[in-house]
């Protein structure tokens, strides 16, 4: 992998997901507001999933 | 990747970008924060306030009007507005139609009995200073355009943020927290990757609200336009004095566009309307749609249908930035995830003002230490 692909690769599945999730919920209600939640859910789960991950490592 | 030249570059777009518009980004989280919880915070301050009587009577909106004049002597109607959840009818009445938002007053009756709804009025001066303070800081349209302006200057420190954040992360992977390190690296790490997860969420919510900063703008536009536009054919006519039943009108609205829901009346003379007519605005029947009004004039002293016309890309723009930028349109676990989102942004903002004053501590250039010490 190119080192642009390598470091942007999560970081534009994140901003894609969270775009769909901002745009899905404007559509519909019921599942449309839930997969518009997962989608906005996950730059706040990838946070503590880093959080967690670092306090879990050793030093 | 990027030549260290042209690294130098963005980093100063991103560095004083950031500066002059971070102290108005933290006032806009903070004040942000309450404001997206605003429903449930009025709801909470004011409980039990109202619940339907059940009454056989079936008043007409004349009767409501002359009623809600009657409490406010020497009054205009202004705005006449319909709550889609509960069937209750707000009326705003004013000295002058188009007096300020300061001089308005705010009444709420049911539909059906006409028997007054008590305002929800625990806690509104408090929250209304909160959202004078995030739309305008109490400037009027200067500061609605100032926050625009401050809006515009931190989209172009998220932008150059992603530039910057190639050559940050080139030795390191994704999510990579060096929380054993100095509190310098500790907090680039975080401010790294918490600017790059929360980028289109904090983009949507920047650019909606410079879209609402525009606001005023806007709608002068459309009125010298559109509304301009409609009304040319019958231009010259006296201003309203004696008006027909606004009950007619309504109905010659709703059947020009039977597809769609009664959301407001703007009252001739009103920044909505002209002083000739009744605008009545019509919103769609689909989540989507719901957003959007349609304007219908009516003459207001003969009760004759003018005209309707769907509202240009402009106005269509405007009234779609305004979920997008409240996040009122997901139910309340969206409302937690924009909350959410804010205080990361604030985490963002704090470290990032943070990592200037240590480095600035250093004497050294906010931005060539890192890539010396991945």
């Amino acid at each position: 992998m190119s080192p642009a692909v390598e470091v942007f690769a999560f970081p534009v599945a994140i901003a894609a997901l969270s775009l769909v999730g901002l745009t899905l919920a404007l559509f519909g209600d019921g599942l449309y507001d839930f997969c518009a939640w997962l989608g906005l859910a996950l730059p706040l789960a990838s946070v503590l999933w880093a959080m967690l991950r670092a306090l879990n490592r050793p030093p | 990747m990027l030549s260290a030249r042209t690294i130098r570059r963005w980093s100063w777009v991103h560095t004083w970008s950031s500066l002059v518009c971070t102290v108005f980004l933290l006032m806009l989280c903070l004040t942000g924060l309450p404001l997206i919880f605003h429903e449930e915070i009025d709801a909470a301050l004011n409980p039990g306030i109202w619940s339907p009587t059940s009454s056989d009577r079936q008043v007409t909106l004349d009767q409501l009007l002359v009623q809600a004049l009657a409490a406010r002597p020497g009054e205009v109607p202004v705005f006449m507005s319909f709550d889609d959840e509960r069937p209750v009818v707000n009326i705003t009445t004013a000295p002058r139609a188009d007096a300020p938002q300061s001089a308005m007053h705010f009444s709420s009756y049911e539909r059906n009995s006409g028997a007054s709804v008590p305002p929800a009025d625990r806690g509104a001066a408090a929250m209304h200073f909160i959202l004078q303070l995030h739309m305008d800081m109490f400037l009027g349209l200067p500061g609605m355009l100032l926050l625009g302006a401050m809006g515009l200057l931190f989209s172009a420190a998220v932008i150059s943020g992603v530039v910057l954040y190639a050559p940050f992360m080139r030795r390191l992977d994704f999510g990579t927290l060096r929380v054993t390190r100095a509190p310098r690296i500790k907090w680039l790490d975080c401010h790294n990757l918490i600017g790059i997860v929360t980028l289109t969420w904090v983009l949507v919510v920047g650019l909606t609200g410079v879209m609402n900063t525009l606001a005023e703008p806007i709608i002068e536009i459309w009125k010298a336009r559109e509304l301009g536009d409609l009304i040319a054919p019958h231009a010259g006519r006296a201003p309203a004095a004696k008006r027909s039943s606004l009950d007619t009108a309504v109905q010659a609205a709703v059947a020009a566009a039977p597809d769609m829901r009664l959301q407001f009346v703007a009252f001739p003379g009103s920044a909505y309307s002209t002083s000739r007519h009744y605008a009545v605005f019509l919103h769609g029947a689909t989540p989507l749609t719901a957003y959007l009004y349609t304007p219908v004039l009516v003459d207001a002293v003969d009760g004759k249908l003018v005209g309707l016309r769907a509202m240009p890309w402009y106005v269509k723009a405007l009234a779609l930035s305004r979920p997008l930028h409240f996040g009122d349109y997901g139910g309340v676990p969206l409302k937690v995830l924009w909350a959410g989102l804010t205080i990361l942004t604030l985490v963002v903002l704090l470290s990032g003002l943070y990592l200037w004053l240590v480095r600035r501590a250093d004497g050294r250039s906010p931005h060539d230490g890192p890539f010396a010490a991945p």
